[in-house]
């Protein structure tokens, strides 16, 4: 059971599946980006595999520790309900275009986490419905999960006051001095 | 939907509700387009809670991120800890004592019925019924109570540990925890009484708020909420980890996928937690409820004060975290909402790279604007809503 | 070439290097503590035993030589029972003392502890008491129970510093590092002891109890101590330094550094200007334009835009005061301190030359001190060959403080302008400014200066600052921010920017890249430095840039 989703992968796709291993019990594929939707639909439609179930969707930043020309991976976790097994499908993003195939228009539910994964970490999805920021306001700058994003970084979107500006030990009003 | 249906030209109103409304249970914002009551559109917006778990979480240890765990779903805190632990368990390859699992079932039960209790009060509440809010309430604080023994804190627990849990049941735990499972149901079963058949609250969640098992699917829903759609999928059940499997309980489904069948489920849930609960007092055996392993578990307190090689390991384990080897992993377990997820990276040092969650509820969420809200009348979104139960701390992490 | 297997893996040697230094160069991990690269070999630690094919028994991979054809084995069972047994009895005697040593956080003990023993103590017997605290000399204090007796500092005096000031005493487990009777460890080098000791046995005095060494962040840096420029690691929290360690360079310092150079660390936290010094001449101008207007209730009314800070003020203020002194047979005299990078030596000229119309610059300098063959050089001025060829190169005359002082008291000097306050002449300097019509001061920290001048701007202090520095032999080294600016510092250069727009004149540049650029264009000096690609270790200048130019 384990390995028979990646076989099939391996055997239909051949060269388009990059990298597959299943560390930890995850069954993991790595596919070219043009590949994609074609691996996407056969996982989700073939009645051998039937992933019908969008459980995650997210991306890393691999920044320094992978070359910029794979820089980001982004990554969908799939379940497929009626053989009770999962399945993990990566894309490796460069850092100078970072996007890649939507997979919104197949499994619904990838809707919001795409959304979030653009929205932390700048990762474009194309044929997303709606990519808008979703945590994050639309007046933030950046991608705050890159890993060039300072952990302290702040983008008030109200100023913060300053200390001086704030009325500590104001005088009360000279009306309020003589109140009964 | 678009089309008058008389002659009056008129316009679709546009209504924000929240992000803070007193009939709202958790501060999101839904901006809807009405047409009369009927809703044609919706907006959600979620985020106002957004604290940046993962960004703090890739700075801390591996054990630090435990508390902040406790702020994701802060009504089932425990249920959290434990999915962290596991995940970080799966990384470091190792099984936890036999009676750390146990422990782990009662609490991560205990916070199950905690979560229901809530969420089922906070409906109630949100559509009219106050009392059975307060019963609901009153029957946490029985729980949370013995939590609050177990733990030392009744919501920011802590309590877990990758290799167990911190400490061991405390003495006279058993017919303590048995007794607040008795109070609390008898609120729970009064409010059953008062509610479940109560026609006006039944004309108010039927049919409400429906969703079919497909479409539940494809948004990733599951818990209760998919449950209610008829699919039985239940992570304790068809992937067991910690004891469940020795554990005797069913899967309560419902069939309509709507708020009333939401609200039979988890009533129902609350009653197979209990009796998971009572069998795992029954089962549990005496041993060890933390791994001694030097290369990531803390050492023993005495052995830090007392000898070198203890206070050594204590100082490597704070200053630098544990190591946990490369790798990575998503690790899932059985959430009040749903699947909680972890997906772990990690690139060997004691810091994780990446430290993402997977939360049951954003998944529903996501399936408000598309699935849920559209059709409902306006003043369906408060139990639609409710039935989400949508944790801020959750949802927008 | 010859080769060893280790772990597997042929690995090629010179002829008599030892196992350790094989295995060090391929990244095996082998563990050590008495073993030092630029020390000679002790081998009484027995923490690096490995297995030899074909030996009796484990032998230590630093003593042993690299020999055709051995196999060794660095992480089989046997090695690792032994290094278990080794570090075990390591600790035997070892004092509880985690949380009271400065060590703790980079302890080789603690380090190996987790990576090569990891099971608790099986000892019963008390341990060992010995002394606690030792003061061996002025720097250095010695606590015999953690020590593990390896010998490194020992060997480091006798064999870098050349002075057998340390010996070992006793013999089995009452054996203790000592000094002779009268004979203090007062070496100029006695805090590198420190430095090799793997352990908390020895501590400096200046760094002990100040900081959890896990707490500290770490930057590279070049030691402001004399005209070598040893690099080192600034060590550093919350703004404040507090110890200067040495950066591997095998071609200035090696892994060494004076005592006299680490102490230098207190210059960038003693005495610091966070915000501009005005003295009573300027006050009230500078008041003027820092005023926020308030409401009855003290609330602030809006203003069109932000009020300056008083270091903004204070500059547009000292601006204005020297400009009308220019020209017309009156001078600004220029002065510059030793301590400033080239960047800020390259727009100081511009500044003098194109605001203050000067075409003469006297250095501030630091008196020579003590030099010996090992690192200390007299001329105490990190900068000196930076600054001299800079100005050098734009044409500008260089004089020193008592050129200067001759110069004030020929009268035609109305104005002064002094940038840095580290140098001997300091006192007299200010003592003979504060009679000028304009007095400014640009400084990180106090000074007479300070005192004196009309208004003091705060500047960066040498950790804060992005440049390059030039030491003696011609090697040009970068100086990088270890933290930022604190308050309203600037850097010098930055200063004399906007002072130059006080004075309707124009020097800008967005960054210091940009002075580089402009620089490397200008200068002879750095024609052909690639100052944006600088290695760490720093570059020689070559060609002519390289002849010195006599001060």
């Amino acid at each position: 059971m384990a390995h028979r989703t990646l076989d099939r992968l391996h055997r239909q796709f051949g060269d388009a599946i990059v990298a597959a291993h299943s560390q930890h019990g995850n069954e993991t594929a790595q596919v070219a980006g043009s590949e994609l939707l074609a691996v996407a639909r056969l996982v989700r439609d073939d009645p051998g595999l039937l992933y019908n179930m969008a459980m995650d969707a997210t991306a890393v930043d691999f920044l320094n520790k992978r070359p910029a020309s794979e820089r980001f991976e982004v990554i969908w976790h799939l379940y497929s309900r009626v053989h009770k097994t999962r399945l993990r499908l990566k894309v490796v993003v460069p850092e100078s275009c970072p996007e890649c195939d939507s997979l919104t228009p197949l499994w619904a539910g990838f809707n919001w986490h795409e959304r979030e994964a653009w929205d932390l970490y700048g990762v474009r999805f194309i044929g997303h419905p709606k990519l808008q920021r979703i945590l994050m306001y639309e007046e933030f700058k950046g991608h705050p999960l890159r890993k060039d994003y300072p952990v302290d970084g702040r983008q008030p979107l109200i100023p913060m006051r300053r200390v001086r500006d704030v009325p500590t030990q104001r005088q009360p009003p000279p009306e309020l001095l003589n109140r009964p | 939907m678009n089309e008058p249906a008389h002659d009056i030209p008129t316009r679709n109103m546009e209504v924000s509700l929240g992000p803070s409304h007193p009939a709202m249970h958790g501060t999101v914002r839904i901006k809807v387009e009405l047409d009369g009551e009927t809703i044609v559109k919706s907006n959600t917006e979620v985020g106002f809670l957004h604290r940046g778990f993962e960004k703090e979480s890739e700075s801390v240890h591996w054990a630090q991120v435990m508390p902040y765990t406790d702020r994701l779903n802060y009504v089932s805190p425990l249920i959290n800890n434990f999915a962290y632990c596991q995940a970080v368990e799966k990384l470091l390859a190792v099984e936890i004592p036999v009676r750390a699992k146990y422990i782990r079932v009662i609490a991560a039960e205990l916070s199950r019925i905690c979560d229901h209790v809530t969420c089922c009060g906070a409906v109630a509440m949100e559509v009219g019924g106050f009392t059975p809010f307060l019963y609901m309430i009153e029957g946490r604080e029985h729980l949370w109570d013995v939590i609050e023994e177990l733990t030392g804190a009744r919501v920011t627990v802590n309590y877990a540990r990758p290799g167990g849990v911190a400490h061991d049941l405390p003495p006279g735990f058993m017919p303590r925890c048995a007794e607040a499972l008795r109070r609390c149901f008898e609120l729970i079963d009064d409010t059953d009484k008062l509610l479940t058949r109560n026609r006006i609250f039944i004309d108010r969640l039927q049919g409400v708020g429906k969703i079919t098992a497909e479409q539940a699917m494809a948004y990733g829903i599951t818990g209760p909420f998919l449950r209610s759609t008829g699919i039985d999928l239940d992570l304790r059940k068809d992937h067991p980890y910690d004891v469940y499997d020795r554990m005797e309980f069913d899967v309560p489904v419902g069939s309509t996928g709507d708020v009333y069948d939401r609200w039979l489920v988890r009533f129902e849930e609350m009653r197979q937690s209990r009796k998971i609960v009572e069998q795992a007092l029954r089962q549990i055996e005496p041993g060890p409820v933390l791994l001694n392993n030097p290369a990531f578990a803390l050492p023993p307190k005495d052995e830090v004060y007392t000898q070198i090689e203890g206070l050594m390991n204590h100082f490597k384990l704070i200053i630098e975290g544990a190591k946990v080897p490369a790798g990575e992993v998503y690790s899932y377990s059985e959430g009040a909402n749903g699947e909680l997820g972890f997906y772990l990276v990690s690139d060997g040092s004691g810091k994780p790279y990446k430290c993402r969650v997977r939360s049951p509820c954003f998944a529903i969420m996501a399936a408000m604007d598309d699935v849920l809200l559209p059709g409902a009348m306006l003043s369906d979104i408060v139990p639609i809503f409710g039935s989400v139960n949508m944790i801020g701390g959750e949802c927008d992490r | 070439m010859a080769q060893v297997q280790i772990d597997g893996e042929a690995v090629e040697f010179s002829a008599g290097e030892s196992l350790l230094r094989a295995a060090v160069r391929k990244n095996v991990d082998i563990p050590y503590y008495c073993w030092h690269p630029r020390l000679s070999v002790a081998a009484n630690c027995r923490m690096c035993l490995v297995e030899v094919e074909k030996a009796p028994k484990l032998v230590p991979a630093c003593q042993t030589e690299c020999k055709e054809g051995m196999v060794v084995y660095t992480a089989n069972a046997k090695v690792k029972a032994a290094q278990r047994a080794v570090h075990e009895f390591l600790l035997v005697n070892h004092p509880i003392d985690c949380p009271i040593c400065d060590q703790a956080g980079e302890c080789k003990l603690q380090d190996y502890y987790m990576k090569f023993q990891l099971v608790p103590s099986r000892m019963s017997e008390a341990k060992v008491r010995k002394h606690k605290h030792e003061r061996l000399g002025p720097y250095v204090i010695y606590d015999a129970e953690r020590c593990i007796v390896c010998t490194r500092c020992v060997r480091f005096m006798e064999e870098v510093a050349k002075s057998r000031q340390l010996g070992v005493f006793n013999r089995g487990d009452h054996s203790v590092i000592g000094i002779y009777p009268g004979q203090p460890l007062d070496n100029p080098y006695s805090l590198n002891t420190v430095d090799v000791c793997p352990v908390g046995a020895l501590t400096s005095s200046a760094f002990r109890f100040k900081q959890r060494v896990w707490n500290l962040r770490r930057s590279p840096s070049v030691c402001p101590g004399c005209a070598r420029g040893c690099n080192v690691q600034v060590d550093h929290r919350s703004a404040q330094v507090y110890r200067l360690l040495p950066r591997e360079n095998e071609a200035v310092n090696q892994s060494w550094l004076c005592d006299e150079g680490r102490l230098t660390y207190n210059r960038a936290n003693e005495g610091r200007l966070g915000t501009a010094v005005v003295g009573s001449a300027c006050a009230a101008q500078v008041a003027a334009l820092t005023e926020v207007k308030v409401d009855i209730h003290g609330i602030p009314l809006p203003v069109a835009e932000l009020p300056p800070t008083h270091s903004n003020a204070a500059a547009q203020v000292a601006g204005e005061r020297l400009a009308p002194l220019c020209g017309d047979g009156q001078e600004v005299a220029a002065v510059l301190s030793l301590h400033a990078t080239c960047e800020e030596a390259y727009i100081f000229g511009r500044f003098c030359r194109e605001v203050l119309g000067t075409t003469r610059v006297s250095l501030l300098d630091r008196a020579p001190g003590s030099a010996d063959a090992i690192l200390r050089l007299a001329d105490k001025n990190p900068n000196r060959r930076g600054v001299v060829q800079v100005l050098h190169d734009m044409q500008l005359e260089v004089d020193g403080v008592d050129a200067l002082l001759g110069r004030l008291q020929g009268g035609k000097i109305a104005g002064l302008l002094v940038v840095g306050h580290e140098g001997a002449g300091a006192a007299a300097v200010a003592a003979a400014g504060a009679s000028l019509r304009a007095f400014v001061h640009l400084a990180h920290a106090t000074s007479p200066l300070s005192q004196a001048a009309h208004v003091t701007l705060p500047s960066t202090c040498w950790v804060q600052t992005q440049g390059t520095w030039i030491n003696e032999e011609g090697r040009l080294q970068h100086l990088t921010p270890a933290y930022p600016s604190q308050q309203e510092a600037r850097m010098h250069s930055t200063w004399l920017m906007k002072l130059a727009a006080a004075m309707g004149k124009k020097i800008e540049y967005p960054s210091v890249a940009a002075i580089q650029a402009d620089m490397q264009g200008a200068l002879r000096t750095f024609a052909g430095a690639e100052l944006a690609r600088l290695p760490s270790t720093g570059a020689l200048l070559h060609g002519d840039a390289a002849q010195q130019v006599g001060a």
